[in-house]
C-alpha cells in the first residue's frame, strides 16, 4: 500500500538533503495514510516535535518544488540579463503592490480601451512594448489592424458603403465602379462612400466606423453569445472592404508591419480562406487568396530582414454540415499541395457553442493526410460537461499540436497532463477572453494553472484590432501581471517568447535560423534594458 | 491490423495513467538554444501512432479516455441503489432542465449571476426544492455570529433594555446595547452616535420601518458590485461590529446558537462545526465573563437542544477556537493559552484550532509559526488558507504553511488550483477543503461561478465538503443554496446524485468526529437519507412546485 502512496511523489528525484528530510517524515504519514484510507491524515504531529528552524527548511523546500513545477524557474539569466530583470521586476512590484492594496482600481466599470489606453502609460508597458516577443501563433487574419488603418482603407477609390435608417447603420462595404447590385444581409441603400462621407460630416463618419470596427461599448453584451454577435457582425461588415483583392494584399501587409512595430517576429495566421474579388466583379479563387498571403509574406520580409516568417493555418467556418467538412479537407490537401511549407496546418473556427463539436466531423478529419497538422480552437467555454468542454478530449486525442484557447482546461485535469506529457502547447488569449466575457478578473484565468503545472502555454491576442488592443503587448502584459505568479520574472517572459518559436509550425532547421533572429534582437533589448 | 489498434488504445492509456511519463521529453532541460530548436517533435504520434486512426478505433480511444476521465470525478465510486437511481432521474431532470435553459440564455443562468439578484429565482426552482429537502451531513465551516437568519436577528432586537446608538436625526444604526441605563455616547473617531431605547425608536419611526432598516443593515445587500475584495470585507467587518453589541449580551448569545442550530437541522444540516472568535459576553448585572463562560454556555445550549425529542436527527455540534489573525506574539500566545484551558475544561467539544479575519489585510500563517508550532499535539489545526486568487503573494502562500503545520482541513483554499505541490499533499494526506462558493463570490473572488475553481476538484476527485461560511449575511439558507450553487453551477453537467451523496458523506467523513461517533452520525444521517429518497420518489412532476412555500416557511419553525 505505502509504496503505491508514495509512486507518484516527486521528491525522490532531487536527492538534496533538505528534501531527503522532507520526505522522511511524508513517508510516515504515507504509511499511516495506507493503513487508515479515510481518516485523515495530519502531519502536525512529526512536525510539531521539530524545530522551527527545520520547519523554515522543509517550507522552503515546498515552496522550492512548487516553483520548478513552473517550467519557467529553470530558464537560466545571464548576468546582463540578471540587470535588466531588476529594472523589469522594480516596475511589476510597483503595478502589483498599487494593485494588491487596492485592487478596484482600473477593474471597474470602465470600458477595457479606457484600461488599456491607462496600460499604455505604464512603465512596465513600453519594456514590454520593445520587448522581442517572438511570435503570434494565435490571431485570425482580418482583426489584426488597427482601427484607424481601417478607416484609412475607406478613403480609398470606387468604394461603396451600403446603410440602413438614413446612414445611421452600415450594413456592408464593396468596392466597385457602378453601383453595386448585389444584396447584403440586411435591406440597405447603396452610395459612394465620398458622398456617404460628405453627406453625415467626415468627423461623425470617422468616429462612427471606429466604433463600428470595434466591439465597443462591450458592456453591453450579457452573455458570451451577445458578444459573439457583434463579434461576428464585425467580420461581416469588413467583407465587403477586406475582400477586394488589393485591399486585402494591402492589410496583410499591413498587419505585418504593425505586428514587427509591436516586437513580434512571426506570425501564425488562421484564416477561413475567402473569395476575393476584382474591381469588375469577378470572384478570384482560393489559391489567388493564399498567393497573395505568400507573395506579400515574401515581400515584407525582404524588406524587414529581422522578421523572421509567416505562416497560414487554414481555419473555415465550424458551422457546417460534417459533410461540407469533405471540401475543406479537399482545400486543405491543394494548399498543401502548392505551397507546403507555407501551410502551417488545418483548424475549425467559429463559436464553438453555436458550431459543431470536433467529435461531429471525426470521420471528415481522420481523412487528412498525415503530413498536415491540426492546431484545433478547443475548450473556450466556461460550460462545464458540454460537447463544447469535450473539444478539448477530441482536439489531443485527433492529435492537434496546439489548443487554441482552452479556457476550460481546469475542469480536464487529465487532458492537461497528456498536454504536458505530450508537449502540446496552450494558445493562451487573456484579452480576447475578457472582452468575450468568459471570465472578468485575470486573477481567476485558468492559464495561471497552466503556468504553474509546467503545461507550455504561448501568448496570443486573438483579435486585436477588434477590441484596440496593441497586437500582442496587451496581451503579455496582463499574463504577466494579472496571471502569473508573483515571482515571475524575466525568466518568464523569456520562456513565453521562447516557447512561441519552440512551438511554432517550423521544420528544426527552419526553428533553428528563427531563434538566432529572434536572439539577436532580445540581446538588443536586453542590453537597452540594462541600461 | 485490430491488434494494433488495441496496442494503440492500450498505450494512450498508459500515457493517461502516467505511466509513460515524460517519455516524449527529457525533464528539466537546460536552456540552451538547441532545446529550443530541437526538443519539439513527436508530440502527438506517440498517443496515436504514425498514421491516423480509422473513425471505429479513434472512438474506442475516446470512449475509453472520457470513460476514464469521469472515473476520476468526485462521487463516481459511489454505487447507487434501485432507490437512489429513480431519485437520481427525478433530480438530474431537474438539472438538465436548468442547464439546457442556461445554454440557451447564459445570462439568466442562475449560477452565472450574482446570489443577491437570483436569490428568490433560485428559491424556486424545483431542483433547489429538492436540495433542500436533502440531507446534506454538515456544514464543517461557518462563523458563529453569521448562522442564524435575519429574521431571528430581528427577533432577538425586540428584547426588553435594547439600546441603538444612532447618529442624530435619521433611522440609523452604529451600534447596539443592553443596558438598564443610557449607555454614553460613542464619540470615537468614525463613530459619533447617541443612544436610544429601540422600543422608543420603534415607536417613533414605526416598526416595520426600523425592522427593514435592521434587516438591510445586517446583511450585505444590496451591492452586487463592490469595488474590490477589500470593500466587500470593510462591510463585512461592519455587520459583525453591529451585531456585537446584541450577540454578546450573555442571553442572546445562547439564544442566537439554539435558534440557528433548529434552522440548520430544518434545512438538512445533522452537524455543525463552527468557528468562533469566543467574545467575552455581558449582562445586565454587570458579570464579568471570560470566553471560557462562553463555551460553556454553548455546551449548556447544545445539551439543551439535543435532550429535546424533535432534534433527535441531530448529531451535534463542536466549535473550533479561532481568534483574529491580526495580532502580534504575544496575542498568539495568549489565545493558546485560552486553547489550552478550552482543551481541558471541554475536550469534547472543542474540535480544534484557526486564525480568522480578511488573509489578505491580516498576517500571513508564517508568522506565527514558532508558537503555533507549540500547540499541544492533540489539539488539531482547522486553517483558513488560500481565500485569494493573488497567485503568489503571501496570502496564497498561507496554504503551504496550512499544510506544513498540519492542519486536517483547508478552509477556502480558493488558491489550490495554482499550487500543484500542495495539492497533491492535499489529496495524498486526505486533507479536506471547505469550499464556500456563495460567499467567494459575495466577496468578490470569482464572479461566474462557472469558473469557480471548485470545479477541478470535482473534476479530480479531491476531498471536497461543502459550506456556507456566513450565510445570515447574504440571506441564504443554512446550506441548500451553496449546494445548488455547487451541484449546477461549478459541477460538471452530468455531474449527478453520487456527487450530492459523497458531499453529504464527505462532511461526515471530515468532520472532527471520533471514528465511534462518525459511526452514529452516519447512522442518523441514513435515516434522514432515506426519508428523502422516499419524499423524492413519491413527488410527481405535477406536483414539484406545490412544496415551493413550505421551503420558505422552514425558517423561524
Amino acid at each position: 500500500m505505502s509504496s503505491i502512496c508514495f509512486q507518484n511523489f516527486k521528491f525522490a528525484s532531487p536527492a538534496t538533503m533538505l528534501k531527503l528530510r522532507f520526505c522522511g517524515s511524508m513517508m510516515r504519514c504515507l504509511s499511516r495514510c495506507a493503513q487508515k484510507k479515510y481518516e485523515p491524515i495530519s502531519i502536525s504531529k512529526s512536525l510539531r516535535e521539530n524545530s522551527p528552524e527545520a520547519y523554515a527548511i522543509m517550507r522552503e523546500a515546498v515552496i522550492k518544488l512548487e516553483r520548478q513545477s513552473a517550467r519557467f524557474t529553470n530558464v537560466l539569466l545571464s548576468p546582463k540579463e540578471q540587470a535588466a530583470n531588476e529594472v523589469i521586476m522594480r516596475e511589476k512590484n510597483a503595478e502589483y503592490n498599487k494593485g494588491y492594496l487596492e485592487p478596484g482600481n482600473g477593474n471597474t466599470d470602465e470600458p477595457p480601451y479606457l484600461v488599456l489606453n491607462k496600460i499604455k502609460e505604464t512603465p512596465l508597458y513600453s519594456l514590454l512594448q520593445k520587448m522581442p516577443k517572438g511570435g503570434l501563433l494565435h490571431a485570425h487574419d482580418t482583426a489584426i489592424c488597427s482601427s484607424a488603418y481601417l478607416v484609412e482603407l475607406t478613403y480609398r477609390k470606387h468604394l461603396w458603403i451600403c446603410t440602413k435608417n438614413e446612414g445611421a447603420d452600415a450594413i456592408a462595404f464593396r468596392f466597385s465602379k457602378e453601383k453595386p447590385t448585389m444584396k447584403a444581409t440586411e435591406e440597405c441603400s447603396w452610395e459612394p462612400m465620398e458622398e456617404f462621407r460628405e453627406r453625415r460630416g467626415e468627423a461623425n463618419v470617422i468616429k462612427y466606423l471606429l466604433r463600428r470596427f470595434s466591439m465597443y461599448p462591450v458592456s453591453s453584451y450579457a452573455t458570451n453569445n451577445a458578444a459573439w454577435q457583434d463579434f461576428m457582425s464585425i467580420f461581416m461588415l469588413l467583407d465587403g472592404l477586406l475582400l477586394f483583392a488589393p485591399v486585402w494584399r494591402d492589410y496583410y501587409y499591413n498587419a505585418l508591419t504593425e505586428l514587427h512595430a509591436d516586437g513580434v517576429q512571426y506570425l501564425e495566421l488562421r484564416s477561413v480562406m475567402p473569395n476575393l474579388y476584382c474591381i469588375n466583379g469577378e470572384q478570384l479563387d482560393i489559391m489567388d487568396t493564399m498567393e497573395i498571403y505568400k507573395s506579400e509574406t515574401e515581400r515584407f520580409k525582404a524588406n524587414n530582414p529581422d522578421f523572421i516568417d509567416a505562416k497560414l493555418i487554414y481555419a473555415p467556418l465550424r458551422i457546417v454540415e460534417p459533410k461540407v467538412c469533405e471540401d475543406y479537407i479537399k482545400n486543405c490537401i491543394a494548399f498543401k499541395k502548392n505551397y507546403s511549407t507555407f501551410l502551417a496546418g488545418f483548424d475549425l473556427v467559429g463559436q464553438e457553442e453555436l458550431g459543431r463539436p470536433l467529435i461531429d466531423f471525426v470521420e471528415q478529419l481522420l481523412k487528412l493526410p498525415e503530413d498536415i497538422n491540426f492546431y484545433f480552437h478547443a475548450g473556450e467555454t466556461n460550460w462545464y460537461g458540454t460537447s463544447i468542454d469535450e473539444n478539448l478530449v477530441d482536439a489531443v486525442l485527433l492529435g492537434t499540436k496546439r489548443i487554441g484557447h482552452g479556457y476550460a482546461i481546469i475542469k480536464h485535469p487529465l487532458v492537461m497532463n497528456m498536454l504536458k506529457q505530450l508537449d502540446i502547447a496552450v494558445e493562451v488569449c487573456p484579452v480576447s477572453n475578457q472582452v468575450l466575457q468568459l471570465g472578468q478578473d485575470y486573477h481567476n484565468h485558468p492559464a495561471a494553472m497552466l503556468i504553474a503545472n509546467g503545461v507550455p502555454i504561448v501568448i496570443s491576442s486573438d483579435d486585436p484590432s477588434f477590441w484596440w488592443a496593441s497586437p500582442l503587448t496587451h496581451d503579455f502584459y496582463y499574463a504577466f501581471l494579472g496571471i502569473a505568479p508573483f515571482h515571475a520574472d524575466l525568466r518568464f517572459l523569456k520562456q513565453m517568447a521562447m516557447n512561441s518559436i519552440r512551438y511554432n509550425a517550423m521544420a528544426e532547421e527552419e526553428k533553428k535560423k528563427a531563434f538566432e533572429k529572434w536572439q539577436k534582437q532580445w540581446d538588443k533589448w536586453i542590453d537597452d534594458v540594462a541600461k | 491490423m485490430q491488434q494494433r489498434y488495441n496496442l494503440i488504445a492500450l498505450l494512450s492509456l498508459c500515457l493517461c495513467l502516467g505511466l509513460a511519463e515524460s517519455r516524449t521529453r527529457p525533464k528539466a532541460l537546460p536552456i540552451t538554444k538547441y532545446v529550443y530548436t530541437t526538443g519539439s517533435s513527436s508530440h502527438v504520434e506517440s498517443l496515436l501512432g504514425t498514421s491516423r486512426p480509422s473513425p471505429e478505433a479513434y472512438k474506442t480511444v475516446r470512449n475509453a479516455f472520457a470513460h476514464y476521465e469521469e472515473s476520476r470525478s468526485l462521487g463516481y465510486d459511489l454505487e447507487l441503489d434501485s432507490r437512489e437511481v429513480q431519485a437520481n432521474e427525478t433530480i438530474m431532470k431537474a438539472k438538465i432542465n436548468e442547464y439546457a435553459e442556461g445554454e440557451i440564455t447564459p445570462h439568466l443562468f442562475n449560477p452565472s449571476q450574482h446570489i443577491f439578484k437570483v436569490l428568490d429565482a433560485i428559491n424556486k426552482t424545483e431542483l433547489f426544492q429538492l436540495l433542500r429537502h436533502m440531507p446534506k451531513g454538515a456544514v464543517l465551516h461557518a462563523h458563529d455570529t453569521a448562522l442564524a437568519s435575519t429574521k431571528v436577528l430581528i427577533e432577538l432586537t425586540y428584547k426588553a433594555d435594547l439600546w441603538i446608538c444612532q447618529q442624530t436625526g435619521d433611522l440609523s444604526a452604529e451600534a447596539m446595547r443592553f443596558a438598564k441605563e443610557k449607555p454614553a455616547a460613542l464619540t470615537d473617531a468614525g463613530q459619533n452616535c447617541d443612544w436610544s431605547l429601540l422600543s422608543d425608536v420603534r415607536r417613533e419611526r414605526g416598526a416595520e420601518a426600523v425592522d427593514e432598516y435592521l434587516a438591510e443593515r445586517l446583511t450585505l445587500y444590496p451591492t452586487t458590485d463592490f469595488l474590490d475584495n477589500n470593500d466587500a470585507w470593510t462591510k463585512f467587518m461592519k455587520i459583525f461590529a453591529l451585531l456585537d453589541g446584541l450577540l454578546m449580551y450573555a442571553p442572546v448569545w445562547g439564544e442566537y446558537y439554539y435558534k440557528a442550530l433548529e434552522e440548520f437541522l430544518a434545512d438538512g444540516v445533522q452537524y455543525l462545526e463552527f468557528r468562533t472568535l469566543l467574545p467575552t459576553l455581558y449582562d445586565l448585572e454587570g458579570t464579568v465573563y471570560t470566553p471560557l463562560d462562553t463555551v460553556r454556555i454553548y455546551v449548556e445550549t447544545l445539551n439543551d437542544f439535543m435532550s429535546k425529542s424533535e432534534n433527535s436527527a441531530f448529531i451535534g455540534s463542536r466549535m473550533i477556537y479561532a481568534p483574529l489573525r491580526n495580532t502580534d506574539t504575544e496575542g498568539m500566545l495568549g489565545y493558546i493559552n485560552t486553547l489550552k484551558e478550552i482543551k481541558e475544561k471541554y475536550p469534547d467539544f472543542l474540535a480544534g484550532f484557526d486564525l480568522v479575519g480578511q488573509e489578505e489585510l491580516g498576517k500571513p500563517l508564517n508568522v506565527f509559526i514558532d508558537q503555533l508550532l507549540q500547540v499541544p499535539d492533540d489539539i488539531d489545526f482547522y486553517f483558513h488558507a488560500g481565500e485569494t486568487n493573488w497567485f503568489g503573494s503571501t496570502t496564497d502562500e498561507n496554504l503551504i504553511d496550512a499544510l506544513l503545520l498540519g492542519t486536517k482541513r483547508i478552509g477556502h483554499g480558493f488558491g489550490l488550483v495554482k499550487h500543484p505541490v500542495v495539492l497533491d499533499l492535499v489529496k495524498k494526506l486526505n486533507v479536506a477543503i471547505e469550499v464556500s462558493p456563495v460567499s467567494n463570490q459575495v466577496l468578490q473572488l470569482v464572479s461566474d461561478f462557472r469558473n469557480h475553481p471548485c470545479a477541478q476538484f470535482f473534476a479530480d476527485g479531491y476531498p471536497v465538503v461543502i459550506s456556507s461560511d456566513d450565510p445570515s449575511f447574504w440571506k441564504a439558507t443554512p446550506l441548500s443554496h451553496d449546494f445548488y450553487i455547487a451541484f449546477l453551477g461549478i459541477a460538471s453537467q452530468h455531474a449527478d446524485l453520487r456527487l450530492l451523496k459523497k458531499l453529504a458523506l464527505n462532511s461526515i467523513q471530515y468532520s472532527s468526529l471520533s471514528a465511534d461517533a462518525k459511526y452514529d452520525a452516519l447512522s442518523k444521517w441514513q435515516m434522514k437519507w432515506d426519508e428523502f429518497l422516499d419524499y423524492v420518489n413519491n413527488v410527481s412532476p405535477n406536483g414539484a412546485t406545490s412544496y415551493s412555500s413550505h421551503g420558505q416557511s422552514i425558517i423561524g419553525t
